[in-house]
């Protein structure tokens, strides 16, 4: 090997040690790399052993090629430590422990109202109904006497009313039916509707009682719609809802503006079936009333055509919010706590 | 009523088990409430609206023998008559009372009930008072019909039923005095009010232990008639109840005998000729259900051979053709008037389990949702995403209110409590209270809002209009909540509203104009309104909009503008700005005068040291448009001085130094 060779090999040493320098990603690979090249058994260690063994003309030119070669690498093994420093580095740089939570953003939340309004609207969309909705002061006309309870009908105590004038004509709406009648008034045959909106009824508050609720009514009205498609269009609405699982069971019930009625249950979601202090120990949640139209309701909203039947159906919210989520008191939903809202961000 | 399957048996012809009544009774949907006791079930059933059938043993048996091998069998109705007094009776109106029957029964001994007779009655669900009372009780849970005995002796000449003379009084056999009206139905004799008819006799001719002779009333009244009269009084019981619910007129007549069977084995006397008045003849309704709509309204096929069989059990008559049924139905029914009610029952003793589920398959009508509904719902999120909680509030409120903004509120004729006697005519006063009750549990920061419903009277009656409601308790400053109400009022399209600032005793209002018309509001409470919300000393600003513009047009249209590819120019200055001056102004002369101007934008604005008392300092980032990319330093230079001297010589708006 003359000088020559010699200073060929150290360059490409140099070249090569900065390269890989260069792709080095912490300060462990780093010092790997500075082994290689500086420790006891590194590179330039073997490169400087060898030096005795030259001829004598070559050694101390020798010697000199290797300690530049060395400087350079050390410049670059200095200005690369620079640049990765240590994870104890940074944390003294921002003055940060890393380990310590985040601040909790201040984020805004939808009511459980809301959200369970949407999971309906959503799944009624998709079954290709639209959503409307109606004045929450009604007439004695569109909350009773369209819905096949003339004056002094006895089916009118189901609805304890609020009234707003003496004559008895104005009252807070009892239920959501009344957008049915106002919908048929407005469109056509064939029509597939919910309405979800505020309900206001003279109960005192209770664990599952207030005077102000929101319920989600649903009419489809077409020709020879069915008692079966009044099933299965219920079931696939609650099986979206509270998930797959759930058994769901038809009851007769009554209605004055539905004939036939239904009450609808759902297997209790907490216990599945066995009992339990939600579902009074039967295994059963009543969730909706349903029925098909009564012809009464039809004639009154001016529907005429002969081969047109429906059904209709109505559920409160907060109950199906409570089941959903647990909830085991209605008068949650109008504290405006926070503790209690912002679990539903 | 209340039943047990043994008190029932006595009715019964078949047999049935614990478990099969308590599947029939849940089948068939009635609501009911089990109690097991030794060998036997105790329930309770509350009959619909229209089932007042079903408030008695043979009505419920009748109603479940389609159910299984069982029918109702009919106690002894069988008599002597072995007197011949007759008591004459007048109705006044027979829309009032369709029908009346009486007999009298003279030398009976009103004692104490027998043991069994207590024990049924109390079973039923009645106290037990004499055995005349209780004898009474039984037969109208055996049979649904309600009847009254009088102290004959008390009765003078006749029997009269007849509406209240206003200011009439009676006392009733609760020792309640009550005023009468004329549209109340009573029950008198030649002189006076011996009963309210259908709901509750009178304390004058109540039976008692010197009763010898009674006269039993059993009668048909207007079911009309007794509900506004039981409304009207207060008065709920168990006979008006059932008068409500229309009772079956087969059991008048019944009823009656059978009562005075039973008077007259147990409280001896001798039993006289019946005494009647008015129309009993049962009107048998003939309905005729096509068969291919018992098909197309259940949307299953359901043997011939069931329906029939299963409206006979009901009692009623069915004939049979190629293409119709025609029932004739009881006249007890009175909830079966039209053919889908007949289908009704085939559907429920067939069983909705077995009805099959189909999808509708008719074609999807275009249906259109309404704007209103998906808009209010939609602006939620905006709020949300200023970082906002939702609230909902009742919507009722207390009649002494703290705040009010106007008078033409809204109140409750019948309100459970003054608490909750009006409606709302602001969302303010509701969200005030949500901060207010935060606080006192220990939440001392909060956002929130409210969509809904406002409600006003107005000359033609009553309205209501959706608003959106804020309100902020200790969470950043006015100008960072007037920001985020100016967002909201941008997105909702409205991009310019004059402002207006006043003052009255509750507070600061910056209200927002359109056409003069306020469309929104941003309210400061005065510190003693804060007080009286235990409030005081904390940072409380409230915010409400008008959302009846909003729901008629909507959100403000996206309009894309392209992105300029040239690097902006950018300029902060600070300003002085006099108290007096409206901003709104400024940037409008601004954007008048110049036209290279595209954003202006504040960034801090700051009161206090250094800065005079009537002034405030705002700082601002000035965006100028620069298309070509050749605008100099030494140009924006010069626009900037133009502006401020604009500024100055306009609003003596000076730079801050
Ligand atoms: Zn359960």
């Amino acid at each position: 090997m003359d000088e020559k060779d010699l200073s060929l090999k150290l360059e490409v040493i140099v070249a090569e040690a900065i390269q890989r320098l260069s792709k080095l990603n912490n300060t462990e690979e780093l010092e790997k790399w500075r082994i290689q090249y500086f420790g006891r058994k590194g590179i330039f260690a073997s490169m400087t052993s060898q030096i005795p063994s030259m001829p004598v003309e070559m050694k101390p030119q020798a010697g000199a090629l290797i300690n530049s070669a060395k400087r350079k690498l050390t410049e670059a093994f200095e200005e690369r430590k620079k640049n990765l420093l240590t994870l104890q580095d940074k944390k003294t740089e921002f003055n940060l422990n890393f380990g310590l939570p985040g601040l909790k953003p201040e984020t805004g939340s939808l009511h459980p109202v809301t959200l369970v309004s949407r999971e309906i609207v959503r799944i009624f969309q998709g079954l290709g109904f639209g959503v409307h909705t109606g004045p929450e002061i009604e007439t004695d006309f569109y909350n009773f006497e369209a819905l096949n309870m003339p004056a002094d009908h006895p089916a009118r105590d189901m609805w304890d009313t609020f009234y707003l004038d003496s004559e008895r004509k104005f009252l807070l709406r009892t239920h959501t039916s009344p957008v049915q009648i106002r919908v048929m008034e407005k469109i056509s045959v064939p029509l597939r509707i919910i309405a979800i909106g505020k309900t206001f009824r003279r109960d005192d508050f209770d664990a599952s009682h207030s005077p102000v609720f929101h319920q989600v009514e649903g009419l489809m009205v077409g020709p020879d719609i069915t008692f079966s498609n009044l099933k299965a269009v219920l079931i696939f609405f609650l099986k979206e809802l509270f998930g797959t699982r759930v058994k769901v069971n038809f009851l007769p019930s009554y209605f004055p503006f539905t004939e036939p009625s239904a009450e609808i249950s759902i297997s209790c979601v907490i216990c599945e079936g066995k009992g339990c202090q939600t579902c009074g120990f039967t295994g059963w949640l009543e969730i909706l009333g349903a029925g098909m139209v009564h012809p009464e309701v039809f004639r009154k909203s001016g529907i005429q055509q002969n081969n047109v039947t429906g059904f209709a159906f109505g559920a409160g919210l907060e109950r199906i919010a409570m089941i959903k989520y647990g909830i085991d008191d209605i008068r949650q939903f109008y504290t405006g706590d926070m503790r209690f809202l912002k679990q539903f961000g | 009523m209340r039943y047990s399957i043994k008190a029932l048996s006595e009715y019964i012809r078949g047999t049935w088990t614990k478990k099969d009544i308590k599947q029939w009774l849940s089948m068939l949907g009635l609501s009911l409430v089990f109690t097991e006791q030794d060998e036997d079930v105790l329930f309770e059933i509350e009959a619909p609206a229209n089932r007042g059938d079903l408030s008695s043993a043979i009505g419920l048996i009748r109603a479940l023998s389609p159910c299984g091998e069982i029918e109702p069998v009919y106690p002894d109705i069988t008599i002597k008559e072995e007197s011949s007094k007759i008591l004459p009776i007048e109705i006044e109106s027979f829309n009032d009372c369709i029908f009346y029957a009486g007999r009298v029964i003279e030398s009976v001994k009103v004692t104490d009930s027998p043991q069994w007779l207590k024990e049924k009655v109390v079973a039923a669900g009645f106290r037990s008072v004499n055995n005349v009372v209780d004898i009474t009780n039984l037969v109208f849970w055996e049979f649904g019909q309600p009847l009254h005995a009088f102290d004959l002796k008390c009765l003078k000449g006749k029997i009269v039923v007849r509406r209240a003379i206003n200011g009439e009084q009676i006392t009733t056999l609760d020792g309640m005095k009550r005023d009468l009206t004329s549209e109340v139905l009573v029950i008198a004799d030649a002189e006076k009010p011996v009963a309210i008819a259908g709901i509750m006799g009178g304390m004058n001719s109540e039976v008692n232990s010197t009763t010898t002779d009674l006269f039993i009333e059993s009668a048909f009244f207007n079911p009309v008639r007794i509900r506004r009269a039981s409304k009207l009084l207060g008065l709920v019981t168990d006979a008006s109840a059932r008068f409500e619910k229309t009772i079956d007129p087969g059991f008048v007549v019944i009823g009656l005998n059978r009562c005075c069977r039973l008077i007259s084995e147990i409280c001896g006397g001798r039993v006289a000729p019946l005494c009647v008045s008015g129309d009993n003849q049962a009107k048998e309704k003939l309905i005729t259900v096509r068969k291919t709509k018992i098909v197309s309204y259940l949307g299953c096929e359901i043997p011939e051979d069931f329906i029939t069989s299963t409206l006979k059990k009901l009692n009623c008559e069915v004939h049979a053709d190629a293409e119709n049924l025609i029932v004739k139905v009881p006249a007890g029914r009175i909830d079966i008037e039209i053919d889908v009610d007949i289908i009704e029952e085939i559907a429920k003793y067939w069983g909705y389990d077995r009805i099959p589920e189909q999808m509708p398959i008719s074609s999807i009508a275009y249906n259109v949702s309404s704007q209103e509904y998906l808009r209010l719902d939609a602006l939620k999120d905006t709020f949300v995403k200023l970082g906002f909680c939702e609230v909902i509030n009742l919507g009722l409120c207390d009649e002494n209110r703290k705040i009010s903004f106007s008078d033409d509120v809204i109140e409750i004729i019948n309100p459970l409590s003054r608490n909750y006697a009006i409606l709302r005519n602001s969302l303010i006063p509701e969200l005030l209270q949500n901060l207010k009750d935060n606080y006192n549990r220990k939440i001392e920061k909060a956002r929130i809002f409210e969509i809904g419903n406002v409600y006003f009277k107005t000359n033609s009656g009553f309205t209501e209009e959706p608003y959106a409601g804020a309100g902020v308790l200790n969470f950043g400053s006015f100008y960072a909540f007037k920001g985020n109400i100016e967002f909201v009022l941008g997105k909702i399209g409205y991009q310019k509203l004059v402002q207006k600032i006043s003052l009255d005793r509750f507070g600061v209002f910056v209200e927002f104009l359109k056409d003069n018309r306020r469309v929104a509001l941003i309210y400061l409470p005065d510190e003693s309104i804060l007080k009286e919300y235990d409030l005081e000393q904390q940072s409380v600003m409230l915010a409400e909009i008008n959302l009846c513009d909003f729901v008629k047009n909507g959100f403000s249209q996206i309009t894309y503008r392209p992105v300029s590819k040239l690097m902006p120019v950018k300029r902060d200055i600070s300003l002085i700005v006099p108290n007096s001056v409206c901003w709104q102004k400024v940037e409008e002369l601004i954007f008048r005068d110049f036209k290279i101007v595209e954003k202006l934008e504040i960034f801090d604005i700051y009161r206090g040291k250094n800065i005079p008392r009537d002034s405030t300092a705002v700082a601002l980032t000035l965006t100028f448009s620069n298309p070509e990319g050749t605008l100099t330093r030494q140009e924006v230079e010069h626009i900037v001085q133009d502006i401020l001297d604009v500024l100055k010589n306009h609003f003596s708006i000076t730079l801050r130094q």
